[in-house]
């Protein structure tokens, strides 16, 4: 037979059932994005580390000029080593007779024993034309094994039959190296065997890149390294790396520890409402119960028992939906890891299901439960029976000191005001819980806008050219003449760009000096407030954050090390320093750099402005030029970019929307629904006075409202705060991307609370309008 | 019954009123007929359950009769939804309980406020407050009042907007007999002062002493009704 006591639970939960209802979906929001964002990130990560081990992921790896073969069995010899490969690699120009804007790619050795590429679809090659292209790019342009592209290899128009389409672990995330986006349209990986590439390339018996796998612990790697470079000293080679400095295998990592905290970030925001809501329904369901509770006492109920009744009633909320919330969750990491897949090609993604998520979503689920009814189940302990069953004195009420600086207001204001500071806590914690669901929205949709403000910066401001134009090697400045006579052709500046290594004390830092003409007026360097700062005549413009970062100042000389020919190193003066954000280079006036780097008037890209109507012509006629190992357009980057990005955010602004409107509604329903079982008493007698429904209603609205009002602010202060955080999370050295919000997005946010708390008004009014306050009344007679 | 009288404010005819518990029909008031003159003060007397509560809920239009009229200087109330009785109540009836219903965030001149700032006939919340002898208490809480001073607080706020009616259930119920006293006094002043029509319900036999007629309820229905011949002044009456 069912206990009487377990008979009142079941009737109370049905009492409460829509305020149950608003809170298990917090909580089912909560426990969802927790067990499906872990899901996805267990089953990408397996899959990753799968991939990394299956394929052989080299662990270190050097880039070089051009070096002779044997040169790789001293390396060979040195300690730790224990697989190690060469590679060519070159960047190459396509030809696609139906895409306007330039492709190209980086044409690489097909590896035996580290880097293994893991088919997809073919077979590996077979002869001199034949090439593995990397899955994304292959989708990107529908291409299946049998497909041939155009390349212009070492100045040769190449016809090229895809014989497979693979993945390989070392381009999970294919980058160009000419863009700060990814393009899988326009940028792909080619692998071809040894010798078809050392034919084409022209580089037989020779290698310009190294890979390996060494058995070393990180710190007795440096070692390694440094040795590498100085075997490869003489060949160009001088930027031995650890694997996590690899394009690719680096942004993993950061995407990974994105996941990983977000995983956990917006779950412990939900329980934290979901805690505090459970702990107002359940305290004032003990006030509300206290002459039951007390009754029960003088029945000879325990403390233990009855604690353990209202316990079981917070649990079965919180059981039901942290249940639900894993279920939904596991759904949802079927979802996000299909998402993920498309950006981050693993041939093994297998969706993860851990099923100790089911035991930790209930366990989490359960414990903010418990610690948001624990100060209510207090209240049982301390409750005296014989003053319990006696009514309630009136509530204690005192002036506040800020009225006197009020100005004169009605009664009814007066009541909300001091209700508002009768319960310090509460209120507090109401707004921020509803200052939560407006920082969620801004966090939700801030990228979108940091995004487009970069985009803006980087793509109006800082490249202002609409295509980039790189050469295989150095070529006489007077290049720039010949382009001039093509047709379209509006402005050029040539630059001269070149990889460097700071040398400061005994740290080093690999960057880039960019040698643009003085006045350059399709680059420039701009900073954070949009000021232009101009190329100095002579020295060098730096990175503040640099220079914060290695305590260089206005006026010191420092050392740099050319990344390029004969390797030498050479002391430039700091004249100006630029806070810019992206990108992190040095800028020079391009005839000093020519000067510093021994070298006539040279450049190696050129960035052009041309009539879009001449666009297809020119990148025609641009990409059959031997000399240029690479095109990139401006419309194109972006277009492929944009594309990407607005459908990343679609999927997950609906969610967001949902995750929203569920905070909200929760706090603002719940509280209205206590805010109107704590003051029936007041409000009938409101109702007695003469005050039509309507007028009872408005100042239960109104006092809400004030919440709703004061947690805006705060919520956008919240979402500022966070955007920033979140943007900044992964270690950048020290540079900080301010999170850009723009107004529409604190409007829309702003909005979706007020238009959530309307929806929450409109319940309060039909539970008002049935509820019969006179009633209410006449039971207290 | 009472004979036909213009001085009549209100009167009640064939009033029944039923409630529906589950499967159980319950009869509250049956056959009710009563005329309420102008001024009087009318002490309702009845056991717990007699219907005395239910009848002065219809007669201040908090309820509304299954069957049957009420008429409110010859207008027919009993009829009216819910908005008309909100402002009949508004405009005609002062309210005092037995738990006294203050708005415990407001002060007793605020609890009065709160009803002046409805009607333009009002008093001023202070001259409401001196007349029930708090004139001293106008900015305390009602957590900071005893209980007496509480219920002198909602007879304050009951007549501050000078009602045609004052409807008191078990006013003095909560209270001992030295507040009690006190706060019947302050009926009683009002009565006498503002000439407004007061009903008081009550089990207490001892405070029908001081009405000018005394009805007594039973099982829903009207007993007795008669002028109380030999009234009592309030410090003359003890319990």
């Amino acid at each position: 037979m069912v206990k009487a006591l377990n008979i009142k639970l079941i009737r109370d939960l049905n009492q409460l059932k829509f305020q149950a209802l608003s809170i298990g979906c917090v909580i089912l929001s909560g426990i969802a994005y927790l067990v499906g964002s872990w899901s996805s990130y267990s089953s990408l990560l397996n899959a990753k580390e799968k991939f990394y081990s299956e394929e052989k992921l080299m662990t270190s790896f050097a880039n070089l000029n051009r070096a002779p073969n044997y040169i790789s069995n001293k390396i060979a010899n040195l300690h730790g080593v224990d697989i190690i490969e060469t590679r060519n690699a070159e960047e190459v120009v396509l030809d696609f007779p139906n895409e306007i804007y330039p492709s190209s790619a980086h044409l690489v050795t097909l590896t035996e024993k580290l880097n293994l590429v893991k088919l997809q679809s073919g077979k590996m090659p077979e002869g001199d034309r034949e090439v593995i292209v990397n899955e994304s790019f292959a989708l990107a342009n529908q291409f299946v094994p049998g497909s041939t592209l155009v390349a212009i290899i070492a100045g040769n128009r190449t016809t090229l039959k895809i014989s497979g389409i693979g993945l390989s672990p070392d381009f999970v995330y294919v980058f160009s190296p000419a863009s700060i986006f990814p393009d899988n349209k326009h940028y792909g990986i080619l692998w071809m065997n040894r010798d078809a590439i050392d034919e084409a390339l022209d580089r037989k018996g020779t290698f310009n890149q190294i890979i390996l796998k060494d058995s070393l612990p990180i710190e007795k790697k440096d070692i390694l390294l440094k040795s590498i470079d100085e075997i490869l000293k003489p060949y160009g080679g001088n930027s031995a790396s650890d694997i996590n400095k690899l394009p690719s295998a680096s942004f993993l990592n950061d995407e990974f520890k994105q996941l990983r905290t977000t995983a956990l970030f917006l779950p412990a925001i939900f329980l934290g409402v979901a805690a505090f809501l459970l702990h107002i329904v359940s305290s004032r369901l003990i006030s509300k119960e206290r002459e039951q509770i007390a009754t029960l006492k003088a029945l000879g109920y325990s403390n233990f028992t009855i604690s353990i009744h209202y316990l079981k009633l917070i649990s079965s909320i919180t059981s039901i939906s942290s249940l639900l919330g894993v279920f939904l969750g596991f759904y949802l990491g079927k979802v996000l890891t299909k998402l993920y897949g498309e950006y981050y090609r693993f041939p093994d993604l297998t969706v993860v299901y851990p099923i100790e998520l089911v035991f930790i979503g209930l366990l989490i689920g359960l414990a903010f439960g418990a610690i948001g009814s624990f100060i209510s189940l207090s209240e049982i302990v301390k409750l005296d029976p014989a003053t319990a069953m006696k009514p309630p004195s009136p509530e204690n009420f005192r002036l506040n000191l800020f009225e006197i600086y009020l100005p004169k207001i009605s009664s009814q204001g007066k009541m909300i005001f001091r209700n508002l500071f009768k319960k310090p806590i509460r209120t507090t914690l109401t707004i921020i819980g509803l200052a939560t669901s407006v920082m969620i929205m801004i966090i939700g949709s801030f990228i979108q806008d940091t995004v487009s403000f970069l985009l803006e910066i980087q793509f109006e401001k800082v490249q202002r050219e609409s295509m980039n134009i790189i050469f295989r090697n150095p070529v006489n400045h007077n290049v720039i003449y010949e382009f001039m006579k093509m047709n379209g052709i509006m402005d050029i500046e040539g630059a001269r760009i070149v990889p460097v290594k700071l040398k400061i004390k005994n740290k080093t830092k690999n960057s880039i000096i960019f040698g643009f003409p003085i006045n350059s007026q399709l680059r420039r360097s701009v900073d954070l407030n949009n000021r232009i700062t101009n190329i100095p005549f002579d020295g060098i413009l730096l990175n503040e954050t640099v220079a914060k970062n290695f305590n260089i100042k206005v006026g010191d000389k420092i050392l740099i090390q050319i990344l390029e020919g004969k390797q030498s190193e050479r002391e430039v003066r700091v004249v100006n320093l630029v806070n810019e954000f992206i990108g992190q280079g040095i800028y020079m006036n391009r005839r000093e750099l020519n000067k510093l780097l021994d070298e006539g008037d040279v450049i190696n890209q050129i960035f052009v402005k041309i009539d879009t109507l001449s666009e297809s012509d020119l990148i025609r006629d641009i990409k059959e030029m031997p000399t240029v190992a690479s095109l990139l357009s401006k419309t194109g980057t972006l277009k492929a970019f944009k594309e990407i990005l607005n459908r990343t955010l679609q999927s997950t602004s609906l969610v967001i929307l949902l995750f929203t409107s569920i905070i909200s509604i929760g706090v603002v329903f719940n509280t209205a629904m206590i805010v109107l079982s704590e003051r029936t008493y007041e409000l009938g007698s409101l109702r007695i006075l003469g005050f039509s429904n309507r007028e009872v209603f408005l100042i239960l609205i109104s006092e809400i409202s004030v919440l709703v009002i004061i947690s805006i602010p705060i919520g956008c202060l919240m979402g500022y705060k966070v955007s920033n955080y979140i943007i900044n999370m992964n270690d950048t050295e020290g540079f900080k991307i301010p999170a850009i919000i723009n107004f529409g997005t604190y409007f829309y946010s702003i909005s979706l609370t007020i238009f959530t708390s309307g929806i929450s008004f409109v319940m309060l009014f039909f539970k008002l309008k049935n509820l019969d306050l006179l009633s209410a009344l006449k039971v207290r007679e | 019954m009472l004979g036909g009288n213009k001085n009549i404010i209100l009167r009640a005819e064939n009033l029944k009123k039923t409630y529906q518990m589950g499967e159980v029909t319950l009869v509250a008031l049956h056959s009710v007929n009563i005329e309420i003159t102008k001024g009087e003060l009318i002490v309702i007397l009845g056991p717990s359950g007699s219907g005395k509560s239910t009848l002065l809920n219809i007669l201040g239009a908090l309820d509304t009769p299954s069957e049957g009229k009420v008429y409110f200087e010859g207008d027919d109330i009993s009829k009216g939804n819910d908005d008309d009785l909100t402002l009949f109540r508004r405009e005609h009836v002062g309210f005092v309980f037995q738990f006294y219903n203050l708005i415990p965030s407001l002060t007793a001149k605020e609890n009065v406020q709160l009803v002046t700032d409805l009607t333009k006939k009002s008093m001023l919340a202070e001259d409401a407050l001196k007349l029930v002898d708090l004139g001293d208490r106008v900015n305390h809480f009602p957590s900071q009042m005893s209980g007496g001073q509480q219920q002198r607080v909602a007879i304050a706020r009951a007549i501050a907007k000078k009602p045609d009616l004052l409807l008191c259930d078990e006013p003095t119920g909560a209270l001992d007999f030295k507040t009690g006293k006190i706060v019947l006094d302050a009926l009683a002043k009002v009565n006498v002062e503002l000439g407004t029509t007061t009903i008081i319900i009550t089990h207490n036999e001892t405070i029908a002493q001081i009405a000018d007629r005394i009805i007594l309820v039973k099982d829903g229905t009207i007993v007795s009704d008669v002028k109380n011949k030999k009234k009592l002044r309030t410090e003359d009456i003890s319990w």
